[in-house]
């Protein structure tokens, strides 16, 4: 019951991209203006939106819906999104290795369940490895951040 | 004879010590992706790019394409011993390869593979050293509307021949056209769904994007659902095939290196070609019964083949301008960074890069055949890292490799939200292929339909008309047709895992 969203979401997602590549201006066939690559893309979409949510709701219908594979882990996806974007929007405040450091050490043992002491080991060692390559080794410029590195 | 000319001149630029260095380096790099499952060649070019852009574009380019090459070499190796494919590329070889390791001739499949392919990435060189200037040429001749048209070609054979619902697949080009449109608008200066932020004002990354779909759904995939690896207890010994692996393997080796040739050129066949190799090779057999009980041949041909294909896949990219797969698309980007546009005067305006990317394959074959064989044993010690370990570095690797492009945390945000769809794609059974290819060549495509549109004062007769635009057309509508009359070949990837 699930299949049709995504064919849903696709049809608002186009509706909306029309309206906006309308207000963009499509110009004329002789000169197209700017939205009209993107109002047409979305005409496209809309349409096969409607051929896949009718196939979804007839497939439904015939026969039962067979779930795909095993069942995921939504509690540790989650998780792992939850960390990975509270990592993201801090490293400008708290600096590559800090961050990264946290960031490692949670994974491992909230979601990997490691012990404490080695889930600070590895993520020290991790943290400080990828500032080496890639800071000093290959010089690239990673998030300072307030500390400073 | 020109082409001779060039191969030499493009020798002295590979040979250099520095560009030596750096195709090593893309080789082992993309041994080392090509035997870690969940992080592919596509993502390891995204994550060397922006490193990539501190050195010149010939070694950049030479280093990329050997993570490409180099990565299949790699996928091999887990497809042999653990069943699990490395690479999609590589799934074929599981059938066969797989059960010669569980009859304790591990050693000769993997030593098979590599000197397969091996011969498959010479010979399939030698080809790109002919056909690439030749193709160049007659793409000379090329307008906007025949490029529109061979664009519009492209992203529909990869569309076709993507796995699972035609629609599903036909639904992500527009959508990575509506993607590719994101930032300014070159022709009238206009922003386009850009809300006054800074990242979105400079367009979509592809990095970003491309890290998001493969890299990070990947993790967030084996996270929820986790991986059981079996390890096969068996030493490895024999690498090298005996005489009877040659004589049996000799004439498939052939088979699968012109068909992945062949394939290569061709948008989107790259996989499907593996799939078809086989096939062949069971069909021509004496004994088709005993494939998949695991025979020599049954390694060969398809790993010749899929080398074959990496080769010749930068035959369009090189000399249209049309990546043929994620892998291509990618190596265009990197090329553009530099200012360079790859296409039909490429050869005139950089042959140094050119000849010198060639080359470099030659001496990048060599160098994995030499590395391969004796550094296996590392690699099965690396399959052994825990997943754990494993997956906080992939995600740490694809937060680096966004955020120094630009050094922008919005691209990295861009990075993570693509994650999350890549992830939701996967589960709903959409490819993201298409929507890369169509997100790299969206620029493109507008700016040709745009300039067409206005030569031909908006008529859209001048795409066919035009013969050459014509002929993509049809076959481009061929295959629309077609799919409407579920006339597609299946390629079944599942079955074989």
């Amino acid at each position: 019951m699930y299949k049709k969203y995504p064919a849903l979401f696709l049809l608002f997602f186009s509706i909306y991209v029309c309206v906006v590549s309308w207000r963009l201006g499509l110009g004329s066939l002789h000169k197209p203006g700017s939205g009209f690559m993107p109002f047409w893309s979305a005409v496209l979409i809309a349409i096969l939106a409607i051929i896949l949510l009718v196939q979804e709701i007839r497939s439904a219908r015939t026969a039962a819906q067979e779930e795909r594979g095993e069942k995921p882990n939504w509690k540790s996806i989650g998780l792992t999104l939850l960390f990975f974007l509270a990592y993201i929007l801090s490293l400008e405040y708290i600096g590559f290795v800090v961050g990264t450091m946290l960031f490692t050490a949670m994974i491992l043992r909230v979601i990997e369940k490691k012990r404490w002491f080695l889930s600070a080991w590895v993520s020290v060692a991790m943290a400080f490895a990828c500032y080496y390559i890639f800071k000093v080794w290959l010089q690239a410029e990673l998030p300072r951040g307030l500390i400073g590195f | 004879m020109e082409s001779v000319q060039g191969l030499l001149s493009g020798f002295s630029v590979a040979l250099s010590l520095t560009n030596i260095l750096y195709c090593f380096c893309g080789c082992l790099l993309g041994t080392l992706v090509g035997v870690l499952p969940g992080l592919g060649p596509a993502a390891a070019i995204a994550l060397l790019f922006p490193t990539a852009m501190h050195i010149d574009p010939v070694g950049a380019v030479i280093m990329l394409a050997g993570i490409y090459y180099g990565a299949q070499y790699g996928g091999s190796t887990t497809s042999i011993l653990l069943n699990i494919p490395g690479e999609a590329t590589s799934v074929v070889t599981c059938m066969d390869g797989y059960q010669m390791a569980r009859k304790g001739r591990a050693g000769a499949a993997l030593g098979m593979s590599a000197f397969g392919s091996f011969i498959a990435g010479t010979i399939a060189t030698l080809g790109l050293v002919f056909f690439a200037p030749l193709l160049a040429n007659v793409a000379l001749k090329f307008g906007p509307p025949e490029f529109f048209s061979l664009t519009v070609m492209c992203m529909t054979m990869v569309t076709y021949l993507s796995r699972g619902s035609f629609i599903k697949g036909l639904m992500m080009v527009p959508l990575g056209l509506i993607l590719a449109s994101v930032g300014m608008d070159p022709h009238t200066g206009t922003f386009r769904f850009a809300y006054g932020t800074l990242t979105l004002r400079d367009g979509l990354g592809i990095v970003p994007i491309v890290m998001g779909l493969f890299g990070i759904s990947e993790v967030l995939l084996n996270v929820g659902t986790p991986v059981h690896r079996t390890f096969l207890k068996t030493r490895i010994k024999g690498l090298f095939p005996t005489l009877r692996d040659w004589k049996a393997s000799k004439w498939p080796i052939l088979r699968g290196t012109l068909l992945g040739f062949g394939a290569g050129v061709l948008p989107g066949l790259g996989l499907a070609s593996t799939f078809i190799s086989y096939g062949v090779e069971k069909r021509v057999s004496k004994h088709p019964e005993d494939f998949g009980t695991g025979i020599i041949e049954g390694v060969a041909a398809p790993e010749a083949c899929n080398n074959a294909a990496s080769q010749a896949s930068f035959i369009p990219m090189l000399s249209l301008g049309i990546p043929t797969n994620v892998i291509m698309a990618m190596m265009l980007g990197a090329l553009m960074v530099y200012g360079i546009t790859p296409g039909p005067l490429l050869l005139k305006e950089h042959p140094n890069l050119f000849w010198g990317l060639i080359s470099s394959m030659y001496i990048g074959n060599c160098m994995l055949l030499v590395l391969n064989l004796p550094l296996i044993p590392l690699w099965v010690q690396i399959l052994k890292i825990p997943y754990s370990y494993l997956f906080p570095s992939i995600l740490l690797f694809c937060v680096i490799g966004s955020y120094t492009l630009n050094n922008n945390i919005g691209d990295v945000i861009v990075m993570f939200v693509f994650g999350v769809v890549g992830y939701l794609m996967k589960r709903f059974d959409f490819e993201a292929a298409p929507l890369v290819l169509a997100l790299i060549l969206g620029p493109l495509l507008e700016d040709n339909l745009r300039q067409a549109l206005l030569i031909s004062r908006g008529s859209f007769t001048v795409f066919v008309t035009r013969p050459i635009s014509g002929a993509f057309i049809i076959v481009s509508v061929a295959i629309l047709v077609s799919s409407i009359l579920r006339l597609r070949p299946k390629v079944e990837v599942e079955e074989v895992t």
